[in-house]
């Protein structure tokens, strides 16, 4: 019986399929067959495929993937390539995300991994957290929190200390291998970092640092701006630290950060201050490239009224 | 009972006597017992130090050695030999008598123990009923007066019978505590009484201190007084001698008032005792002419006096007057219009029902108190009331339809209108109910009839039943007349109301939005301002208690009616301009519900837009109520809060809307660059980090390229959105001659099918907007450590964006201004910024190398700062002590040991010496016998 079932699986999946009958079996693959199937590595050949696909459907077999190269001894030669390369903007929208930072940040769990791609994995981390909403920056600094604490030969991404000689002679190197440096690249504020190269290994990320990191202290959110001064303990001592836990913020939104924000007690209520109370609601000093004149028939109305301001713009 | 009582104080006085006598009766016993009897000498003998030796330590000084010697053998003996005296038996005799164990308890003590334990025996469970036959108790009264009482009374007086009795008695009434006190020393008659001895004695001590003390303040009050009267009768004789002037002749007359002055002083201490001396001294000061002190004295009284100058108001006292004012000018507008028109007409009922209620508060000094001041006319039965509610009820819709219809001239925008108010109501009424958590709960702050039931019910609470409630119908019915009136005589009313252009000047804070709207329907924007203010003066906080729930039920009306306005469709900006004024101000007055209602606000915007994003239909973007909301709050609160209750909701929601907010029409480009814009005001002065608003810049700025950005790029930045459907609505066409600013207003008020959005004009007006806003941004986020990262694509793009041909030329030259001032910014950044040094050491202080001194320093004591180290070496010296005392206890125990030994060896030895010397000698005597040839002699002798 297992069998049967198992070959009206494969010979299904092999199937070209088209894209939203992929999207739908991705999903319940790995909720359903997995554990069902007999023989699992007939199905890795769809998991591939798509895997490789990329974007969305990518995201959602890669939790399959992941338990059969973790249960099963898949061998799958490029996979953190395309996990790098599946770090886009687009994954702190998506909805299946919380499940996806939970995988990713498991399969960065080893410390075995290479220097070079923890570090291209947290400065990619880094620079998505300037385009991503304040729930992503929280996953984004928690994911670095933790790669920072398990490698800790890419401390110097957020620790540098500054030796001068060392440094300018390895910035000439770089002026010369480098294209993208033009001439700036003497410069110690001057990022190596590719984010274009798709190569983990060309990216160039142990040479730069967290920058991006440093921005948002300065995050309009507060949870962001406090989450932030986690990363300055040191995180090399693995004694004295704990890893974060992913789960906590893989599902926030804006809406979980609303209600946070919403659920605080009011204690105080400080007030703005002006020398003089502003009476009109928008000044156009303040919002430049609009005005705000009342239309003719819309102040029909307020006749005996007096004319609106009719203030043009300094800029 | 009386005669135990009796018995019981006869045998106290014999204590007392006894007591005197012989104090220290059993104790001197005891004493005596326990003086032990020195008989080794040395064990009197004290250590002794014969020099003072700087810096040894003083411990263990006095001690006796020979002492400590002797009892350390003592010791020996009771354990050690006992043990090696029972090594070679192998039975045990145990004594069990009781407190033969015990070293510390004398004979005496252990006797009491016995009989206690005797007395318990007799008394225990079982023989609690038997009677007692005199044999036991006289054998235990015997017993313990061979210890106790007997003694003491031996030589005062013969023993009786009675005082046997009493004791008796008191043994068996005393039987129950001892059940319960094991104490020896409280067991026995005789010791009790000694402790008591001893006790009287302190008292008498005390008493006799006490009486000594009184006495010696008596002897001393007495010679107070004497002294005193000794005084007086002195004073009065020198009185009468300086009034005699015998003295005036002896004296010169300078030293005269001096002397004056001396008596002048000495007499008022005497005031109370004799009143005739006061009485002459006035004369006598009186007749001498006026010293310095009194000329300057009568000076002074001429002299004007200093004006005590106006006080400055305090801001309640302000208020007061500025009612007061309004007050008086209400009554002259009364007077006014019954002297003019006295047209009995309802809506005239209802303007001065108030007033009359105001006239009659007025005169108390509680003004707003205008609850318990009530006309009696108002005052209705349940009947009619219940009648008034489903009238009210009734009228109710038609009055919202009838408001309706006024405020909004356009008939079809009415519907959207319509669902926008009743949109509001439930808004209220949500706040209404999630406010009943906060202590500020207003409770009038509800618009609906069905609320209102509970509203008053919680007035019924707090004040009496039917009143409240007959006015508030009244009032209710007022007001619901009124639209009726409104609705029917529409015509003749605004007739009436341009003509009667006078407002009343004291206006009762509204409860609900149709109280305003009533109240402000068909005023100019001045006169509702005035209207404002004028609630505000006559409803003041500072005025009285209860106008703080009244603003604060006053100040949600009027945010409500703010909101209404915005989204009307006709826009009546400027009074929305005047409105923010007094909303400001009012906030200051009672900024914890503003907070409360602001966020209120911001909750259900929230809910709405989650609602819309999902059905996805119509537009999500915030409506122009929203934003001027939005922009109200930025205002009324701090934006550059780390974290405000208000702002940090307010910004999270407009972030929100940047981000996730589809864009579908040109409409929606120019309210979300407008968004950005207010982003950009708010971030302004804090310099907080938007990505959100950067994104959609640099979305829009990519939507305006015409080159297809490589697909790559395109998955990197622009996931959020489609790009594509975006694209036709901002790509520039042809070339746009002139570019003015885009009206907001306008905007906001056109629909979303408008031809203006299509036009190549306003595309490059929303641009303008957006490069300005790119500009500010550039500006504000100039010194973030990642400047360079976020703005050069966003530059290179704009260099992309000046290249292209259509691109008017006031656009590509902003385009290229601020695409050199991000190359400067981040060129500047380039050079200063540094590699991150996020993890702070420490620095590790130097060795210092000079030499510590320790003041008082005492030697021998341990300076060691180590502490593990000190506590160390301390447990390791104690065990050293400790391991030399066991050796040395060990040795001295084997040469204990050893002396028992030796000494039982001699005396073996000896017996068997004198056992060898009587053999000896019996041997000897028979070999001296045997030669000196006696034996047989003897033999024959006795034979």
């Amino acid at each position: 019986m297992k069998v049967k079932f198992t070959n009206a699986w494969i010979s299904f999946l092999r199937l070209p399929l088209p894209l939203d009958i992929y999207k739908e079996v991705s999903l319940t693959s790995n909720l359903e067959h997995t554990p069902v199937l007999y023989d699992c590595t007939p199905c890795s050949d769809f998991l591939t495929r798509s895997y490789d696909i990329g974007g969305v459907v990518s995201v959602m077999s890669l939790s399959s993937l992941f338990i059969l190269m973790t249960k099963h001894g898949l061998e799958y030669p490029d996979f953190y390539d395309k996990l790098y390369a599946l770090l886009v903007p687009s994954v702190f929208m998506a909805k299946h995300r919380a499940k996806f930072f939970e995988l990713l940040d498991s399969c960065l769990k080893s410390p075995l991994l290479p220097a070079y791609l923890a570090a291209a994995f947290t400065k990619r981390l880094s620079r998505l957290s300037l385009v991503v909403p304040p729930s992503g920056a929280m996953v984004i600094i928690a994911l670095i929190h933790n790669l920072l604490r398990r490698h800790p030969s890419i401390n110097c991404l957020v620790h540098r200390v500054n030796e001068t000689s060392n440094n300018n002679s390895e910035a000439e190197r770089d002026s010369v291998d480098n294209d993208d440096g033009s001439g700036t690249s003497r410069r110690l504020g001057v990022d190596h970092f590719d984010n274009e190269e798709s190569n983990p290994v060309k990216s160039n990320a142990l040479r730069s640092s967290l920058w991006e990191v440093d921005n948002l202290r300065h995050h309009y959110c507060p949870h962001v701006s406090r989450f932030v001064e986690s990363l300055e303990t040191d995180l090399t001592v693995r004694a004295k630290t704990t890893e974060m836990n992913i789960k906590d913020f893989s599902s926030g939104s804006y809406a979980t950060i609303f209600a946070a924000e919403i659920r605080r007690r009011v204690k105080q209520v400080p007030l703005g201050f002006y020398k003089m109370t502003p009476t009109t609601l928008f000044s156009e000093s303040d919002f430049g490239g609009w005005t705000f004149k009342c239309e003719e028939e819309a102040s029909k109305q307020g006749d005996e009224s007096s004319s609106p301001s009719k203030r043009q713009r300094t800029e | 009972m009386a005669k135990t009582q009796n018995k019981a104080h006869k045998n106290g006085c014999q204590k007392k006597k006894s007591n005197k006598s012989k104090r220290n009766g059993p104790t001197a016993v005891a004493m005596k017992q326990k003086a032990p009897a020195a008989d080794n000498p040395f064990e009197t003998i004290w250590s002794l130090r014969k020099f003072d030796i700087l810096g040894r330590k003083r411990k263990g000084e006095e001690r006796r050695v020979g002492l400590s010697r002797s009892k350390a053998i003592d010791k020996r003996k009771k354990t050690l030999l006992k043990d090696y005296e029972r090594s070679t038996k192998s039975s045990v005799f145990v004594d069990n008598r009781i407190g033969e164990d015990n070293d510390d308890l004398g004979e005496f003590d252990k006797a009491v123990i016995r009989s206690q334990r005797e007395h318990k025996m007799k008394f225990g469970k079982k023989s609690k009923y038997n009677l007692s036959d005199g044999e036991e108790d006289d054998f235990g009264t015997s017993a313990l007066g061979s210890f106790g009482e007997r003694d003491d009374y031996e030589d005062e007086m013969p023993f009786d019978v009675e005082d046997d009795y009493g004791e008796q008695d008191g043994s068996k009434k005393k039987s129950g505590i001892l059940r319960h006190l094991n104490a020896p020393n409280v067991g026995e008659d005789g010791t009790k009484e000694a402790e008591e001895n001893i006790h009287k004695s302190k008292k008498e001590v005390m008493n006799e201190i006490i009486m000594k003390s009184k006495h010696f303040k008596a002897e001393k009050a007495k010679e107070k007084e004497e002294n005193e009267k000794l005084m007086e009768e002195l004073d009065k004789k020198f009185t009468s001698l300086e009034q005699s002037k015998v003295l005036a002749s002896l004296i010169e007359p300078g030293k005269m008032s001096a002397l004056k002055a001396a008596v002048n002083k000495n007499i008022p201490k005497d005031e109370d005792t004799n009143n005739k001396l006061t009485a002459k001294k006035p004369e006598i000061s009186s007749q001498e002419e006026p010293d310095y002190y009194d000329k300057l004295f009568s000076e002074m009284v001429f002299d004007i006096r200093a004006r005590p100058s106006d006080r400055t108001k305090t801001p309640e006292e302000i208020a007061q007057d500025e009612r007061e004012r309004l007050e008086r000018l209400e009554e002259e507008r009364q007077k006014r219009m019954s002297a003019v028109e006295d047209s009995s007409d309802e809506d005239n009922g209802e303007a001065e029902r108030p007033s009359n209620q105001r006239r009659q508060s007025a005169s108390g000094d509680d003004l707003g108190d205008s609850f318990s001041a009530e006309e009696p006319g108002t005052r209705k039965g349940w009947v009619d009331e219940i009648i008034e509610r489903e009238e009210a009820e009734e009228s109710g819709d038609e009055e919202d339809d009838s408001s309706e219809a006024e405020s909004g001239e356009e008939e079809d925008d009415d519907h959207e209108r319509s669902e926008e108010q009743s949109d509001e109501e439930d808004n209220a009424r949500d706040k209404a109910q999630s406010l009943k958590d906060w202590e500020q709960s207003d409770d009038e702050n509800l618009d609906t009839d069905l609320d209102d039931d509970d509203d008053e019910e919680k007035i019924d609470d707090a004040k009496e039943l039917t009143e409240p409630i007959g006015q508030k119908r009244s009032k209710k019915n007022a007001v619901t007349v009124a639209a009726k009136v409104n609705d029917e005589t529409q015509n003749a009313k605004k007739i009436k109301i341009t003509s009667e252009q006078d407002l009343p000047f004291l206006i009762e804070a509204p409860k609900s939005i149709e109280e305003l709207c009533a109240l402000v329907d068909k005023r100019s924007n001045n006169d509702i301002i005035v209207v404002v203010n004028r609630i505000r003066a006559s409803n003041a906080i500072k005025l009285a208690a209860e106008n703080r729930k009244k603003m604060q039920v006053f100040y949600g009306v009027l945010l409500q009616y703010f909101a209404v306005l915005a989204n009307k469709k006709p826009l009546n900006f400027e009074l929305l301009n005047l409105l923010v004024k007094p909303l400001m101000e009012m906030s200051s007055e009672i900024p914890y519900f503003s907070a409360i209602c602001a966020r209120q606000r911001i909750l259900k915007t929230r809910l709405q837009f989650c609602e819309s994003i999902k059905t996805q239909e119509g537009s999500c973007w915030p409506s122009l109520k929203t934003l001027s909301l939005l922009r109200l709050w930025s205002m009324i609160f701090p934006c550059s809060d780390f974290r405000h209750v208000v702002m940090t909701p307010a910004i999270l929601l407009m972030c929100e809307y940047l981000m996730r907010c589809p864009i579908s029409s040109g409409r929606d480009i120019a309210v979300g660059s407008f968004l950005c814009s207010m982003v950009l005001s708010i971030t302004r002065d804090s310099r907080k980090l938007c990505p959100e608003a950067i994104i959609f810049l640099r979305t829009l700025l990519m939507a305006a390229s015409q080159r297809l950005p490589d697909s790559h790029q395109e998955s990197q930045f622009h996931p959020i959105r489609e790009l594509k459907e975006v694209r036709p609505l901002l790509n520039i066409r042809d070339d746009v001659p002139e570019i003015s600013p885009l009206n907001f207003l306008s905007v906001m008020d056109m629909p979303e099918e408008s031809s203006l959005f299509a036009s190549d004009n306003f595309r490059a007006r929303v641009l303008i907007s957006v490069i300005e806003n790119l500009k500010g941004f550039v500006e504000i986020y100039g010194g973030l450590s990642s400047f360079p990262e976020t703005f050069l694509p966003i530059s290179t793009l704009l260099i992309g964006l000046a290249e292209q041909e259509n691109m008017p030329p006031t656009l590509q030259e902003k385009f290229r201004e601020v695409a050199l001032l991000i190359k400067q910014k981040a060129d500047a950044l380039h050079l200063l910024r540094q590699p991150l040094q996020m993890r702070k050491q420490k620095p590790i202080p130097i060795k210092l190398l000079s030499p510590k001194f320790e003041e008082n320093y005492v030697k021998g004591r341990d300076y060691d700062p180590d502490r593990e180290r000190v506590e160390r070496k301390k447990l390791k010296k104690q065990l050293r002590e400790e391991a030399k005392g066991a050796a040395r206890e060990l040795r001295k125990d084997n040469y204990f040991l050893l002396d028992v030994k030796a000494r039982e060896r001699a005396l073996r030895e000896e017996e068997k010496m004198e056992a060898h010397g009587k053999a000896k000698a019996f041997l000897q005597e028979q070999e001296s016998a045997f030669k000196s040839g006696q034996l047989g002699k003897g033999r024959k002798r006795r034979r």
